[in-house]
């Protein structure tokens, strides 16, 4: 059963608590006039399709356990924070800091998203198939970052764990603390199962990955840069 | 006389703390601002060592450490500079003007209520003094365990910290404020579940402005994977919220947590103090139910020395700038403040409480009860006392009963000492005890806070409040 859900007079708290009355028996949602509104699906747990008809606002998702959800526009900054499962399929563009220390899940954005994309991301996935801006994974203990388009400087800073996963040349420059490497058997399997499943036709071959450089972490404090100069005679 | 060969003295403190007559002095302690003597050409506290030229002796390890290594300093625990503090006030006794109130045979009111602003289920809790969040990871899961037991016997709150949240805390603790802090180590969705109260972290009084620290030594296979860290790495953890870069987007945070939490649960920010007017406006602005400021003097697990000593604002004046940012929004009754940093006995907490706090959060003074000694190792996690420490066979050292016992007889000792006092003003109940009932002892401290020196009705700087 599909039940329409018009978000015109109805406040987040009560959508929320509407759709966790309904999750669990696997049945359809779908949100018209979002209007960018924040916080939509927040702390919803168990099985249920929602399609936001449009846009939402921050927080898309934070916290969700177990829905599919799907967003015909964009969605603006830190959808899927502390996400813990089920899936977020955004249609178009993603603000900046998307999936916040995200814990497991998907998140699928169609279009780019901005910087810090999986701040801190401790399990799932998270795949872009545009661009993305600068500090893609900063400071990442797990999980897995795809990235199909361009990413900015700073990819991978500070990582602690997990992988980036991103095509040839598509890096304007990795940050310290990760290496660069060719990718691992299961995650070649991974990434080829990854791309037939959204019908995104690229073949792991194309990819490389970053993961976190053992042992102690460097700091960016002080370092000189030396210009060669004519010493006065 | 004893002679220190300084060459061979490693400075391990061990000979200081087995002096019966204590007749040995810790350095650190001792020479609490060396880069200032060293600027003053050693005209500092009498006691400090100096070397020939003037320079602390201190100064001149540091150098020779900096020199040797190319790092700057780490260290565990707070400041060692001498600031205002809350010694600098004292509060004025009930005469003929007003009444005490029987000291021995009255009741007082020591219950306290925080974070009722929107939350339906404020956080209550017994005394005004609770425990500050010191992670899991800082101290060791028998020190946590030990602090929740204790706290739990007086009634008052356990606060998680950054590490994680141990089931054993929560099953012990009377109350337990869960944090939410930048790195979100061990954070999920059950530990707001788990919640009577959270706290959203901005930055710690010790060094405000910077991230947590965790140094190998306490980064074990346990902890790391406690947090899901590698293990064996120096942390310094997340510096900012990843989903909250600004005070606009911390107004629809809240709104999040709020629902998540279905309005029940107080939600409280934490602020290490720095622009105290300032951020107390915009937590207050943004919908807090309540606000902790660190003060300058607060401890830490580890962190850089110069962040230490020379970032923040001591407590003293903090917590009038907190009061002075609440009433001029009309809020003063509506926000909890509560205070930490250096706040060691009842005596601090009456005066914090009379500067217009409605609570305060004790770290270092429950480490104290629980026998550390504040060696300013604790980064180094070799605490022979199984408290700053992750080794197996330290942590067996803490009889965790015994600590709990302890705390809680310190927190009953200062809630006894804060009622002394509060009688001792006339008031029966200890969140009566108001600013009027301060005198400042000090020049800088009546010119930071406001009250009138000793002996006078007058302030030369800016006013605060009564006496405005
Ligand atoms: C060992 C240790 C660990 C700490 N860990 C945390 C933490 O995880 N989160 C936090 O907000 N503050 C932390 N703090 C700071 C305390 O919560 C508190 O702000 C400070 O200790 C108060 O000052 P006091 O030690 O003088 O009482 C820690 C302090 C210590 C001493
Ligand atoms: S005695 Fe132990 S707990 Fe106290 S500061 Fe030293 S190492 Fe830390």
């Amino acid at each position: 059963m599909v039940e329409e859900l018009d978000l015109e007079g109805l406040s987040e708290a009560a959508l929320n608590e509407r759709l966790q009355a309904l999750a669990g028996r696997g049945g359809q949602v779908v949100l018209h006039n979002t209007r960018a509104r924040h916080n939509l699906v927040v702390n919803v747990s168990g099985e249920l399709d929602v399609a936001i008809q449009g846009s939402a606002g921050f927080y898309c998702c934070g916290f969700m356990n177990g829905p599919r959800v799907t967003v015909t526009g964009n969605v603006g900054w830190y959808a899927a924070d502390n996400m813990l499962g089920g899936s977020l399929t955004v249609g178009n563009n993603a603000g900046s800091n998307l999936a916040p220390s995200m814990i497991g899940g998907l998140v699928l954005v169609h279009g780019s998203a901005g910087s810090r994309v999986g701040y801190g991301l401790k399990g799932g996935t998270v795949v872009v198939i545009g661009n993305v801006g600068m500090l893609t994974g900063q400071q990442m203990l797990g999980g897995r970052i795809v990235l199909l388009g361009a990413a900015g400087p700073g990819t991978g800073e500070s990582m602690y764990g997990g992988a980036i996963f991103y095509r040839h040349g598509a890096l304007a420059a990795s940050g310290t603390n990760n290496r660069a490497r060719g990718l691992e058997p299961d995650e070649t399997g991974w990434l080829a199962a990854l791309l037939a499943e959204h019908n995104l036709p690229l073949n792991p071959d194309e990819f490389e990955c970053l993961a976190p450089t053992p042992g102690k972490q460097k700091y960016h404090l002080f370092k000189p840069r030396l210009d060669a100069r004519e010493k006065a005679v | 006389m004893v002679i220190c060969d300084a060459s061979a003295c490693t400075d391990c403190a061990k000979c200081i703390k087995v002096c019966p007559p204590n007749a040995l002095r810790f350095p650190g302690a001792v020479e609490a601002a060396p880069h200032m003597l060293a600027a003053s050409n050693g005209s500092g506290p009498s006691g400090a060592r100096l070397t020939g030229g003037g320079w602390a002796s201190a100064t001149v390890r540091e150098i020779q450490e900096k020199a040797r290594t190319g790092k700057h300093i780490v260290r565990g625990c707070g400041t060692t500079r001498r600031l205002p503090t809350l010694d600098d006030l004292v509060l004025l006794p009930a005469g003929l003007s007003r009444m005490p109130v029987d000291t021995y045979r009255e009741a007082a009111v020591t219950r306290t209520v925080l974070g009722a602003r929107f939350a339906s289920r404020p956080l209550v809790i017994e005394t005004p003094i609770m425990v500050a969040p010191m992670s899991y990871g800082a101290i060791s899961r028998e020190a946590k365990l030990a602090l929740a037991m204790g706290s739990a016997r007086v009634g008052t709150a356990m606060n998680n910290g950054e590490g994680g949240l141990l089931p054993e805390e929560v099953e012990h603790s009377y109350r337990q404020i869960v944090q939410v802090c930048p790195s979100r180590f061990g954070f999920s969705l059950r530990n707001l579940e788990l919640a009577d109260a959270v706290e959203i972290v901005f930055g710690i009084g010790a060094k405000p402005g910077l991230s947590g620290h965790l140094m190998a030594e306490k980064m074990t296979a346990e902890i790391a994977a406690f947090r899901g860290l590698p293990p064996g790495i120096d942390l310094a953890s997340h510096p900012r919220h990843g989903d909250i870069f600004g005070a606009d987007d911390l107004m629809v945070k809240l709104q999040e947590l709020r629902q998540i939490t279905r309005g029940a649960k107080p939600i409280f920010l934490k602020v290490g103090a720095g622009r105290v007017y300032e951020d107390v406006k915009i937590a207050a602005k943004v919908g807090v139910d309540g606000i902790t400021i660190d003060g300058m003097q607060g401890g830490t697990g580890a962190g850089p020395v110069i962040a230490i000593d020379h970032l923040g604002m001591p407590t003293l004046a903090a917590i009038v700038q907190a009061t002075r940012a609440l009433e001029d929004m009309g809020l003063k009754d509506e926000v909890s403040l509560m205070v930490s940093g250096g706040i060691r006995d009842g005596a601090d907490v009456a005066k914090a409480l009379a500067l217009g706090a409605d609570a305060v959060l004790i770290g270092t003074g429950a480490m104290v009860a629980m026998g550390c000694t504040v060696c300013l190792e604790c980064h180094k996690g070799e605490c022979e006392f199984g408290i700053g420490t992750q080794k197996p066979e330290l942590r067996e050292r803490l009889n965790v009963k015994l600590a709990a016992h302890r705390v809680a007889n310190y927190f009953t000792a200062m809630t006894n000492e804060l009622v002394i006092l509060a009688k001792a003003c006339g008031k029966r109940d200890v969140h009566n005890l108001e600013r009027e009932d301060l005198r400042a002892v000090s020049l800088e401290a009546c010119a930071m806070t406001g009250v009138p020196f000793l002996g006078t009705d007058y302030t030369f700087t800016q006013p605060f409040g009564f006496f405005g």
